[in-house]
């Protein structure tokens, strides 16, 4: 589904060179929900921008269902991110200035989508993260776990290809945190490809497979290993 | 200790030199006693043999010990062996100083098996979070696992990059 | 379909949110836009006020002016092409006496009963009766002369009974159309009855006025040229005044103003572009914020733009509407200086209705275009990073510190790091300058009072260029208030950061209010060094003489120029450093 090749991005020159994303391959198969995590400055929110096409890579591919988007121009990718792909931000970035179903609708009515149906599609999706009775609210009248619910269903209301997490928790308490994971769990279940990025261990072990970065490499990949002991000895102090 | 002895035979002093070096603070309360005890021990299950008896130049003489085969066999097995879920702390730092030293097991590879394990298994504690409401009972006991789990995740990163670089220094 | 509801929802959104940011666009192009229109609109507006008043009072397509008795008038009425007239009417010219002033007027005796052609409409009072006179209403006016009030006219006296407008003679100061041959003086104009005329007359010659309609009244020129044969009129001497020639002379008494109007609406407009253009970049972090959001949900550049625009866009094309409105309403107050007229709105014609939309335009582009540009082609990563584009290290404190005082040193820091906005600063401040220039050169030009005979009467002319000119420098003045305002704000809010960092390491809130004032004095000052000049020559290319510029007042002009731009400045800096410094800087953090 998502696939980098050789990826890098690199700031600066000479002496002042960061490589802030080096030479990365990976690959993400349709259905999987990948976290990639590694301390703040390694690379990993860089390699999220790239993958999903906020920004260009310095040199390397990015291929995303089987198209390469790495040298499409700005308003196709606008079309790719409106239709193929959804954000999720560590900020929320939800207009403040609109509700949180009319934040929902916004990608919909971006993509051409009626007014009709996208309204109908922004309920159809607060309901889903719960937030069914705060449809008019704005922004700033929702809690940052609420905040980022309307998000997640913002990034979803074009059921897009994949859907990118930039540190999701990264501004929430656990209760809050615990919501988000059950969404994105909720997501896992129903087949949605899912890339995100965190530094917070227990967000990335939900995932089904955990990429490390440091320094704007990629150091472990561990695979897809679902099952493992019996809780209890997991949980028993002598284990 | 064993893994101490596979890059070359010591004695006893010299062994208790280097636990120390690599404890620190930590290995404080180990003393002669103890090394020779379980030297002793050692040599009694076969593991390791008194080599020579050095003759220094002043002071006492002091008995060389070395590994055996078998002893060698229980190192590597030793070092295979996965610390658990929740593993020893002073045990796995043992345990990567020893794969440096000894040269038997690379300490990245040890910390990466680590990491993978607890990362699968804190993925489980997680799912079986998720599964609770939040701020109920067992969710509380299952935040707390999976806050010593991340602990223990943060301090593997901690290892993994002091003995990549290391490691990396050695090679160049 | 999608893309326009998300524009409507943002910008109805944010007029609802900021609803002062929406409002100052719209001020500033509202006074822009009125002041050109009532500059384009005054000649149309003259001439439709004259049709008016012709309507009115059944005003006459020629007037012939005859000399004693002759068969002319006679032979005149039954021309071709005439369909109605009026008279011959005796008139003379003469000094009257009313209210103290002795002044030179008309004096036209007329029929008690109302005249098919030429009845001046009363506006205040009754028609003329024995013994009882009325007065052209902006003659009236400029004397205060009032209904009731006693006119002497060759010694005897008559009672204002009303005051009337006409369209058969132009109106005041030029309205005495009864002084037959030669070079024509500025005067009034009263009526009486016929008999009060003979018997006021004292044996003057006098003249005849005879008013005509025509069955074609554009063809004024064919017809007067069909009566100018020596044939038709013989040898006696005749006048011929076509309503064509009347409106040329009633515009000319406005045309003057038309460029002090159409200059002072665009040095309003580059104020207003100045203030709008500070505005955005105080929504400039806004801005990006939204068009990296924008972006990351699948909007194109050029949609990004449209939001971005669209904030814009509304207020400036409401206050076009609106000061066209505005313009139109305002036009015919000064459409006729002396009151002679009937004032009516006319509509803007299509081209003030362009000029107009062009202004509101280039004004919301000039200042909008570039940051929206910018944040619509700007990297979703970067645009979302962060909201502004402003570099967040703290202003170096140290070195030259000691050897300048805090606040300049503050000062020229935020100048360094923003030479745009006081390069707008400075604009603004050259508008003001240079159109406060150009009023006290025209103050120390004394009107000139007109001479009536005896006593002399001020200038209407020269009073209402007064008028617009202070009018135009008020709005001027207003609107750099209202720049100043804005741009202190948004300095006082961009330099939020630096300016917090400063007064954690000690910097007193007075050194803050006094830095920022500083920013705002060191960008005036070049603005008034290019004002001032620009504000003679402004004046030198309007005006026909160009008396010495008043270096006294000049200067003092400048120094409250100055002092307003430090005070307006003191405010919104006063209002951040009313704030506790930690706000500041948590507000910053994501």
């Amino acid at each position: 589904m998502v696939r980098a090749v050789g990826l890098s991005k690199v700031y600066g020159e000479d002496e002042s060179l960061v490589r802030a994303v080096d030479e990365v391959d990976l690959e993400v198969p349709a259905g999987q929900t990948l976290a990639v995590i590694g301390a703040s400055g390694c690379g990993k929110s860089t390699l999220l921008q790239l993958l999903g096409g906020l920004d260009r890579p310095s040199y390397g591919q990015v291929w995303l269902g089987g198209r390469r988007i790495d040298q499409v121009g700005e308003r196709a990718l606008a079309r790719l991110r409106r239709k193929a792909i959804g954000f999720v931000f560590q900020a929320y970035h939800l207009m403040d200035e609109l509700t949180a179903a009319e934040n929902v609708q916004l990608p919909a009515l971006l993509a051409g989508v009626s007014p009709r149906t996208a309204r109908r599609r922004a309920m159809e999706l607060l309901d889903r993260v719960g937030l069914g009775d705060r449809a008019r609210r704005l922004p700033a009248e929702l809690s940052g776990g609420q905040r980022q619910r309307v998000a997640v269903a913002r990034a979803l209301v074009n059921e897009p290809m994949v859907v990118f997490a930039d540190e999701p928790t990264g501004n929430l308490d656990s209760a809050a945190t615990h919501e988000i994971l059950r969404l994105f769990a909720d997501l896992r279940a129903r087949g949605q490809t899912l890339v995100l990025v965190t530094h917070d261990e227990r967000v990335a072990a939900t995932a089904d497979r955990v990429v490390s970065m440091r320094d704007g490499m990629v150091t472990s990949d561990t695979g897809h290993h679902p099952g493992g002991r019996p809780l209890g000895t997991l949980l028993s102090w002598e284990g | 200790m064993l893994a101490l002895l596979v890059k070359e035979p010591s004695h006893g002093y010299d062994l208790r030199r280097r636990l120390s070096n690599a404890l620190g603070p930590v290995g404080e309360t180990l003393n002669a006693g103890q090394i020779y005890v379980t030297l002793t021990r050692l040599e009694r299950a076969g593991l390791v043999v008194q080599e020579r008896e050095d003759d220094p130049t002043r002071g006492p003489r002091r008995k060389v010990y070395a590994l055996t085969p078998p002893g060698r066999d229980r190192v590597v097995e030793w070092l295979a062996e996965s610390a658990g879920t929740k593993p020893d702390v002073a045990e796995f730092h043992l345990k990567l100083v020893a794969a440096a030293v000894s040269g038997l097991a690379d300490p990245r590879a040890l910390v990466a098996g680590q990491r993978q394990e607890l990362m699968r298994s804190l993925g489980q504690v997680q799912r079986a979070a998720l599964e609770q409401a939040p701020e109920s009972e067992p969710w509380v006991l299952l935040e707390g696992v999976a806050l010593r789990m991340q602990a223990d995740l943060r301090w593997l990163d901690v290892c993994e990059r002091v003995w990549s670089a290391r490691v990396g220094r050695a090679e160049r | 379909m999608g893309h326009l509801l998300v524009i409507w929802r943002l910008a109805v959104r944010d007029i609802r949110r900021y609803p002062v940011e929406a409002l100052i666009p719209l001020i500033a192009v509202t006074v822009a836009v009125a002041t050109l229109t009532v500059g384009l609109g005054l000649t149309t507006s003259t001439e439709t006020a004259y049709v008016a008043t012709k309507e009115a009072t059944a005003g006459p397509d020629v007037i012939a002016t005859t000399v004693g008795d002759t068969p002319l008038p006679e032979k005149l009425s039954h021309a071709p092409g005439v369909v109605a007239y009026a008279g011959p009417y005796f008139a003379f010219s003469t000094t009257i006496r009313v209210r103290g002033f002795e002044v030179r007027s008309a004096v036209e005796g007329r029929d008690k009963t109302a005249a098919a052609v030429d009845q001046p409409v009363v506006t205040e009072g009754t028609w003329v009766e024995d013994g009882g006179a009325v007065i052209e209403r902006g003659f009236a006016q400029v004397m205060g002369v009032r209904v009731r009030d006693v006119v002497t006219v060759n010694g005897r006296s008559l009672t204002i009974v009303g005051i009337a407008v006409s369209a058969a003679s132009g109106v005041y100061p030029g309205s005495d159309n009864a002084q037959g041959r030669g070079p024509t003086d500025r005067g009034g104009k009263i009526w009486v009855t016929a008999a009060d005329a003979r018997a006021a007359s004292g044996g003057a010659v006098g003249v005849r006025l005879l008013y005509l309609k025509l069955a074609d009244p554009a063809a004024t020129k064919d017809f007067v040229r069909s009566i100018s044969t020596a044939d038709f009129r013989g040898d006696t001497w005749t006048h011929y005044a076509t309503w064509q020639q009347v409106v040329e002379e009633d515009t000319r008494m406005i045309r003057f103003m038309v460029p002090t109007l159409v200059v002072g609406g665009w040095l309003i407009a580059i104020a207003a572009a100045v203030g709008l253009a500070a505005l955005v970049t105080l929504r400039a972090a806004r801005y990006n914020r939204r068009a990296g959001l924008l972006k990351a949900v699948g909007a194109t550049p050029s949609t990004v733009a449209a939001v971005l625009l669209a904030q814009t866009l509304p207020s400036a094309t409401a206050a076009a509407v609106l000061g066209l409105v505005v313009g139109t309403f305002v036009a015919p107050q000064l459409t006729d200086p002396s009151a002679g007229l009937i004032s009516t709105v006319s509509a803007p014609t299509f081209g003030t209705i362009v000029a107009a939309a062009v202004l509101a335009l280039l004004i919301a582009l000039a200042s909008t275009l570039g940051p929206v540009v910018r944040a619509a082609r700007r990297s979703t990563v970067s645009a979302l990073a962060d909201g502004s584009a402003e570099s967040s290290h703290a202003l170096g404190l140290s070195g030259v510190m000691a050897h300048l005082p805090t606040s300049l040193l503050l000062g020229m820091q935020l100048i360094a790091r923003r030479p745009g906005r006081a390069l707008s600063a400075c604009f603004g401040t050259a508008a003001t300058a240079a159109m406060v220039t150009a009023l006290m050169i025209f103050r120390t030009q004394t009107i000139r009072p007109l001479s009536f005979g005896v006593s002399s009467l001020e200038d209407v002319r020269g009073v209402a260029l007064s008028h617009v000119l202070t009018g135009v420098t008020l709005a001027l003045g207003a609107l750099s208030i209202l720049n100043t305002l804005v741009i202190g704000w948004s300095a006082a809010h961009q330099a939020r950061r630096p300016l917090t960092v400063a007064r954690t390491l000690g910097a007193t809130p007075g050194q803050i209010v006094t830095a920022l004032c500083v920013v705002q004095v060191l960008a005036a000052l070049p603005g008034l060094a290019v004002g001032v000049p620009t504000g003679l020559f402004l004046y030198w290319i309007v005006s026909v003489e160009m008396p010495p510029p008043p270096v006294t007042s000049l200067v003092i002009a400048a120094l409250a120029l100055l002092l307003t731009v430090a005070a307006t400045a003191a405010l919104p800096a006063w209002a951040h450093t009313r704030r506790p410094a930690g706000v500041f800087l948590k507000s910053d953090a994501v």
